[in-house]
């Protein structure tokens, strides 16, 4: 069987897709793993489990992807590089190698010492007890090359089919973890996620891939099959139309799914400019869940009872009304739409991406009263009551 | 054996890429704070603190073993353990775990509960129950006698095993050894992966113990069976090759040759693991060598004997030499070999001096001198360096009746060969008893004698 990138869009049922085939692969007698990134996802996967499955299987295993690089590609053959046991990860949220607030590198930590063997320091905090995330594919790396991929075949033994959830999110090292386990685990691999959605990033460093169209080219050159789930559950087709134009036709046209549209919320549907000066309005008539960069964005617009969200957190929700306050990067779009987000601007772009598609029924843009005229999206004006 | 693909990885001490568990006991770092305030109050530390540590269930991929999710069921059997109240709920649910289905046991449980119940209603009971309190003096509540129904753990504490309508634990210890070791092994759940046991030698006879092992060895079925044990037999009919000696260090013997252990095997009744457990160690082919080389040794060691100083004197009887020395080399126990040279000092010692030569804890021993083929002409020519000195030696070690014969022989070169040849040995003709009588003679006397030098560096050890 051959393995599959799914390029899912939002709100497509990735999840569904999974639990479906998951619990199909349990009533065959295999057993499942689905590696994903974070915690959120991890229980929402557990949750939809149980609820599609009715109990809790040992035959389906959700991991974090530090705990599955940690217990099942480095740990058990980590005696290839280093003899003591690695209790557990630390969590970098920086190069831990460099000084702090400079770019330069601390004294032994290189990745190999004088004789070429590898370097506790580098991959290991001091004492060897715990492994560096941001180090840790590496190290997964490092461990596959020293034990020809043993690795990965134990893993083949022991799940018969695999699932990396919210791929988009793998970038440089994880690819050869990737490479390694496509080469010689028996059991089928399944990548799922939207390189539109990548917000995240699980190692520092500038290991190719890390662009969307990177990873792609990666996926191919190692005989992924592609697929594509175009229909969306979510969003209603006027929102799913202007998603699709964040990327301008890289990706294959998203169809609405949604037939349905409560009778309550039927009196305003669709994509609207909101004015600085209607913030406080339209909050007050429809309480939609305002989207922003991050907590300090908006400060002077937003009314404090409004409902927020950050754009990076939001991923994985939906809401009947969103009001999205677009950042610098952002606004073009919003303005002329035709210009395409500059090649350095992906997450500006993937954050636009993502909040556009958390709305069901009708997306507020906030734009400043001076720029809201003459626009692609009607400006929205408080009903005369 | 099954399998558990989870278990695998190189983390063990073969750096070996299996399936595997690993229990540590050590010390826990979450203490050392503690430990080291322990050790500044001059606390004296005469034991291992055990307090401090804590055991850790790890598989090969050093992932921990939760117990909830341990992919395995292991069956501890140690019948020195088996007591009538300590133990016996713990004891009682093994022996239904291990011998009754799943359903069975419910089934079981269920039943023994009704019958518990229909107890409580009889008219006995309840006249009792009548009578207890039935002025409210004690309580305003109802007070009763009933038995037990309680499900967790009933059918444990109200059961109980018997063999012959006697008690289990009322039964020889023999008995009660075998009826759980083979309960283990029968195993009708088959949910029992590995069988620990704690000298199944102990409380039986040789010949129930020579059932047992049998039936251990046909019956385990995949099951992996670890088993402490002092006897050689158990050893050697299990497959000595699958030892691993705890003795000062860890020590595996499964280099071992594969002629041997089959050898012993079929001859289990050989005290191999004398060679196993002793650091120096002197083969000899037999019991007149022992005794003789006993006597030097006590002579020149104050009147001690070798195994007071840890040397093991082994008579190695039936299968020959090479099985204990094949032994002694896979371990590094210190060897030495007393042989017989049999005529041929250069066939049959210098020959066999070469197989070991890379061996330098296997040392053969043996007269260079051809006329003395074996123990006796050896020490008759130490002793022989005059007519005097030689029936001063004879006169220790033959009896009356011979010794008048041999003075009776006319010249000094017809006594020597005379003893020579008396101790001669041809098939049948009870001089292998002769020969024990005189080493006997020999051990217990007072007088001064002489001894060739090879007899002494056998009992030496570098």
């Amino acid at each position: 069987m051959s393995n599959t990138l799914c390029i899912a869009g939002a709100g497509s049922g990735k999840t569904q897709k999974i639990i479906t085939e998951s619990i199909a692969e349990i009533e065959r007698g295999g057993k499942v793993l689905v590696v994903t990134y974070t915690t959120s996802n991890q229980q929402e996967l557990r949750r939809r489990f149980l609820e599609a499955f009715g109990r809790s299987s040992d035959r389906f295993v959700v991991k974090g992807l530090f705990s599955f690089y940690l217990e099942d590609m480095v740990r058990p053959y980590q005696q290839s590089l280093f003899a003591q046991r690695i209790d557990g990860i630390f969590f970098n949220e920086r190069n831990p190698h460099l000084k702090p607030g400079s770019t330069y590198m601390l004294p032994g930590r290189k990745e190999q010492l004088e004789d070429k063997s590898y370097n506790p320091d580098h991959f290991l905090t001091q004492g060897g007890t715990k492994a560096h995330t941001g180090f840790l594919a590496k190290l997964a790396a490092r461990v596959a090359k020293a034990t020809k991929n043993a690795a990965a075949i134990r893993l083949g033994d022991i799940y018969s089919q695999v699932y990396f959830d919210e791929v988009q999110d793998l970038v440089g090292w994880d690819y050869e973890m990737l490479k390694a386990l496509s080469k010689v685990m028996r059991s089928p691999i399944t990548c799922v996620g939207d390189f539109r959605q990548t917000v995240y990033e699980t190692t520092f460093g500038h290991k190719a891939p890390q662009t969307a169209t990177e990873k792609i080219a990666a996926f191919k050159s190692m005989g992924f099959k592609e697929e594509a789930l175009v229909r969306n559950w979510r969003c209603i087709q006027t929102i799913c139309t202007i998603a699709d134009a964040v990327h301008k036709g890289a990706y294959k046209a998203t169809e609405s799914a949604v037939e349905n549209i409560p009778p309550e919320l039927a009196h305003h549907l669709g994509a609207f400019i909101v004015k600085h000066s209607d913030v406080n309005d339209y909050i007050a008539a429809y309480d939609p869940m305002v989207l922003r960069w991050n907590v300090t964005s908006g400060a002077k617009i937003l009314p404090a009872q409004a409902r927020c969200y950050n754009f990076g957190s939001s991923k994985g929700l939906g809401f009947d009304r969103v009001l999205i306050l677009p950042a610098e990067s952002q606004m073009h779009f919003v303005l002329d739409g035709v210009a395409p987000f500059p090649a350095d601007a992906e997450t500006a772009q993937n954050k636009m991406y993502v909040a556009i598609t958390r709305a069901r029924y009708s997306l507020g843009f906030i734009v400043p009263d001076k720029k809201a005229e003459g626009l692609r999206f009607p400006v929205w004006t408080k009903p005369l009551s | 054996m099954k399998s558990v693909p989870n278990y695998r990885g190189t983390n063990n001490s073969l750096l070996k890429d299996a399936q595997g568990v690993q229990v540590r006991a050590s010390f826990d770092p979450d203490f050392t704070e503690a430990y080291r305030e322990y050790l500044a109050a001059g606390a004296p530390i005469s034991s291992i603190p055990v307090e401090f540590y804590k055991i850790e269930w790890m598989d090969f991929s050093w992932n921990v073993i939760k117990p909830l999710t341990k992919q395995f069921r292991a069956l501890y059997i140690d019948p020195t353990r088996i007591h009538p109240t300590f133990g016996k709920n713990q004891y009682i649910s093994n022996v239904l775990n291990t011998a009754l289905k799943k359903d069975e046991e419910y089934r079981l449980s269920l039943n023994y509960r009704e019958t518990l119940q229909s107890f409580n209603a009889t008219d006995e009971v309840r006249t009792v129950n009548k009578d207890l309190d039935s002025d409210n003096r004690i309580t305003d509540k109802k007070l009763t006698i009933a038995a037990n129904t309680m499900p967790a753990g009933a059918l444990q504490s109200g059961l109980q095993l018997e063999v012959d309508a006697v008690p289990f634990h009322m039964i020889g210890k023999g008995e009660q050894s075998k009826v759980q070791i083979k309960l283990a092994l029968h195993n009708k759940s088959k949910d029992i992966d590995l069988v620990m046991m704690e000298e199944p030698e102990n409380h039986l006879s040789h010949v129930e113990l020579s059932r047992l092992i049998q039936d251990i060895e046909d019956q385990r079925n995949g099951k992996q069976l670890f088993l402490t044990t002092h006897s050689s037999y158990v050893l050697n009919k299990l497959s000595i090759d699958k030892i691993c000696l705890l003795h000062g260090s860890y020590k595996r013997l499964h280099l071992l040759d594969k002629g041997v252990v089959k050898t012993l095997k079929r001859l289990p009744g050989y005290d191999t693991l004398r060679v196993a457990l002793s650091r120096k160690v002197v083969l000899v082919e037999g019991p007149s060598d022992e005794l003789v080389l006993k006597k030097i040794y006590q002579d020149n060691n104050k009147g001690r004997l070798p195994e007071q100083d840890g040397i093991d004197i082994i008579v190695v009887r039936g299968v020959g030499f090479k099985t204990f020395i094949e032994i002694g080399k896979e371990i590094g126990t210190a060897v030495n070999v007393l042989r017989d040279n049999d005529g041929d000092y250069a066939k049959n010692v210098v020959e066999a001096q070469k197989e070991y030569a890379a061996y330098p804890n296997i040392k053969l021993v043996s007269s260079t001198d051809n006329n003395e083929f074996s123990l006796e002409p050896a020490m008759i020519s130490a002793n022989a360096t005059s007519e005097k000195e030689l029936l001063a030696f004879a006169k220790i070690v033959l009896s009356s009746v011979t010794y008048n014969l041999l003075v009776a022989e006319p010249t000094f070169d017809d006594k020597r060969a005379f003893v020579v040849d008396w101790f001669k040995s041809a098939d049948g003709d009870g001089k292998g008893k002769k020969k024990v009588d005189s080493a006997i003679r020999l051990f217990e006397t007072t007088e001064p004698f002489k001894y060739p030098a090879f007899l002494g560096e056998v009992l030496s050890f570098v």
